[in-house]
């Protein structure tokens, strides 16, 4: 899971967002153990209640569930949820962003369409 | 209870010095034969308890701070300190007065032997023909130089810690005035004493005979008036101890 | 669970006075920084708080006890101190054991297991040791005491990277496997500004700041760009720090971004950072800096 710590997000927002990723990337399997609270707090010298925090945003959408005694794990229909959600907020996260450099950079909307179909063909 | 611990960790740490310094005292008599005539060689004094009385002066001096810092470390209140380095006293005291009480027996074996307790409170008597004078092993003379080696032990030991913790607590003055006063006050007591008399009609010197019973040969006396020193000199301690702080 | 109120306390010595009416609550099982820069009554603080020093006036508690001289209240808190109390002479083994005698919950097998992370040997006097490993040894008493409260007044002095990287994580599994309050006074601010939920600043005698560090980062940013342009921005703001590269400007502003400000920004080609932990130290603290 990769932290930046000089980005203007906070800790415990990057957190939750690595988990979802690691589990998009199928790296975190539904109904397997993602790292504790202590692991990932001791591994990056990260207060726990701010791990706790981040896994509690979690928690709340139905992404990962805590077993007791045991830890915390990955929701049966996680990587479903996080698709819808992702999706959902793409345009925000990627096509606005995307606009507005190429604006900075000058390059028309044509011009993004034939880099994305340049890509595809990838 | 924790002044117990603290009282421990005093004993514990004394304990280092008091056997060098009774392996040193021993090996020096082994040696040398060490001994202070008194007067026609027929007895002397081994000088032990006299030792005894500067080492614990000493080692009165050096208890505090390092004590006082190491309860500080662990966060013990000045009151329980007090508690625990005054109890330590006790036991190291009356022990050496055991020891010491032995260790003139056994030399008297060989050589006639007086305690100071001996020379204060026993009869010896002073005649032409010499000193007549025999060690007293009964219980009256046993138990008297133990009770009094005892007093005049925990006594010193306290006095050394006091004047300790007066230097601790004191600035560059004070510490120049502590230093000189008592000097000053032993070389010319003799010139104080007679002031007094002619002023005031008071014979100091006589009054702390008196007190200590030398007079009256009664070593329970002097018991008496050193226990009374002690809690003068505890009471002090402890309002010294009160305010005292960490410096380095 | 072990609380500290520290209420309206003033420490002064004669006319010099280090500390003016202070008053916090340190709430139990938190990690706390306690920062100021160098005489800003950091260490007169903790003495206060260990009854080390009697304060002027005001009074400190600890679970609603009085500390002055209260045996009851002081052995629920373990203080490293940054000066040595210890006689030399003594073997670290040696103080582990008097340590146990006074905190009974210390755990010698738990110290002799952070001996060995350490690389720490037991057996050598206080005096043997380097200034690094002294440090080690009195931090490794201190995880090991298991009281509610420890404070650590510069636990890291000496020590190299790997043993600073040690101490962070051992302190770290410790706080999670017994939660309580940890106070860590330093000026190494920046490596524990993770690790740290609260942070204290003292500043001029006073609390300057006592907040989560979640909440102090949050309440200011960094916005740079064109000097001229930066001028305008920051007319009218709170601004406690201004760096300057040629034309090119730097302004740490006191406030929380609004909407407004945002706009404003993009019209004149600015661009926004967060704050870091340390800078907002000594932006904070400088002299003219900013006065709550």
């Amino acid at each position: 899971m990769n932290l930046d710590f000089n980005s203007e997000v906070p800790i415990y927002l990057q957190l939750a967002q690595s988990v979802e990723d690691n589990i998009l990337k199928g790296v975190f399997q539904e109904e397997t153990q993602i790292p504790s609270t202590t692991e990932v707090s001791v591994s990056y010298k990260i207060n726990p209640a701010t791990v706790a925090k981040g896994f509690n945003i979690l928690v709340d959408e139905g992404i990962i569930y805590k077993r007791r005694g045991i830890g915390m794990f990955v929701c049966k229909g996680a990587k479903n949820k996080l698709l819808e959600k992702r999706r959902t907020s793409f345009y925000e996260n990627y096509i606005e962003s995307l606009v507005a450099e190429a604006k900075k950079l000058d390059i028309g909307i044509d011009e993004i369409i034939e880099m994305l179909e340049r890509s595809r063909e990838k | 209870m924790k002044a117990l611990k603290v009282a421990k960790y005093q004993i514990l740490s004394t304990i280092g010095a008091i056997k060098i310094y009774y392996f040193i005292f021993l090996l020096v008599l082994l040696f040398f034969s060490a001994s202070v005539t008194v007067s026609d060689g027929s007895f002397s004094s081994s000088g032990l308890d006299i030792s005894t009385i500067i080492f614990l002066f000493v080692v009165g001096l050096n208890s505090f701070k390092t004590t006082f810092f190491f309860t500080q470390a662990n966060n013990i209140s000045r009151k329980v300190f007090f508690k625990g380095l005054i109890i330590a006293v006790f036991p190291i005291t009356f022990t050496m007065s055991i020891i010491d009480l032995v260790i003139n027996r056994v030399l008297n074996i060989s050589v006639k032997c007086v305690t100071t307790y001996d020379m204060i409170y026993e009869n010896i008597r002073i005649t032409e023909s010499g000193i007549n004078w025999t060690q007293s092993n009964d219980l009256k003379t046993l138990f008297g130089t133990i009770i009094w080696q005892f007093a005049i032990y925990s006594a010193i030991f306290i006095i050394g810690i006091f004047i300790s913790l007066c230097y601790y607590r004191s600035n560059k003055i004070v510490k120049v005035i502590i230093s000189v006063v008592p000097a000053l006050l032993a070389t010319s007591s003799y010139k104080i004493n007679n002031t007094f008399i002619g002023i005031f009609n008071i014979n100091i010197a006589d009054i702390i005979s008196s007190a200590f019973g030398f007079k009256s040969q009664n070593p329970y006396i002097g018991v008496f008036s050193l226990t009374i020193l002690m809690i003068i000199f505890s009471t002090s301690i402890y309002l010294l101890t009160r305010r005292a702080v960490v410096r380095s | 669970m072990s609380e500290i109120e520290v209420k309206d306390v003033t420490m002064c010595y004669g006319k010099h006075c280090a500390l003016e009416n202070i008053s916090i609550t340190i709430e139990p099982d938190k990690i706390y920084g306690l920062l100021g820069k160098n005489g800003a009554g950091k260490t007169t603080l903790l003495n206060l708080i260990t009854n080390k020093l009697f304060p002027s006036s005001g009074e400190i508690t600890v679970d609603g006890e009085g500390v002055r001289e209260n045996d009851n209240a002081l052995e629920k808190i373990y203080y490293m101190t940054e000066k040595d109390y210890c006689p030399e002479n003594m073997r670290v083994k040696e103080v582990f054991r008097w340590t146990k005698e006074f905190y009974p919950n210390f755990s010698i097998e738990y110290a002799t297991e952070l001996c060995k992370k350490f690389d720490l040997n037991q057996n050598k006097k206080l005096k043997e040791l380097s200034t690094g490993y002294g440090t080690i040894a009195k931090l490794i008493t201190s995880l090991a005491s298991n009281s509610p409260i420890i404070i650590f007044d510069e636990p890291v002095l000496g020590l190299d990277a790997t043993h600073r990287d040690l101490f962070y994580k051992e302190l770290l599994v410790n706080y999670m496997e017994h939660p309580k309050t940890i106070i860590l006074s330093t000026h190494i601010i920046e490596e524990i500004a993770k690790i740290l939920e609260r942070v204290i600043i003292i500043k001029d005698r006073n609390v300057l700041i006592n907040d989560d560090t979640e909440n102090l980062l949050k309440s200011a940013y960094c916005v740079s760009g064109l000097a001229e342009n930066i001028d305008r921005y920051i007319s009218g703001k709170k601004c406690i720090n201004i760096e300057h590269m040629a034309s090119y400007k730097s302004a740490t502003i006191y406030e929380k971004i609004t909407d407004a400000d945002r706009d404003n920004a993009k019209s004149l080609n600015l661009e926004f950072s967060k704050v870091e932990l340390q800078n907002m130290f000594i932006y904070l603290t400088s002299t003219g800096g900013m006065n709550q």
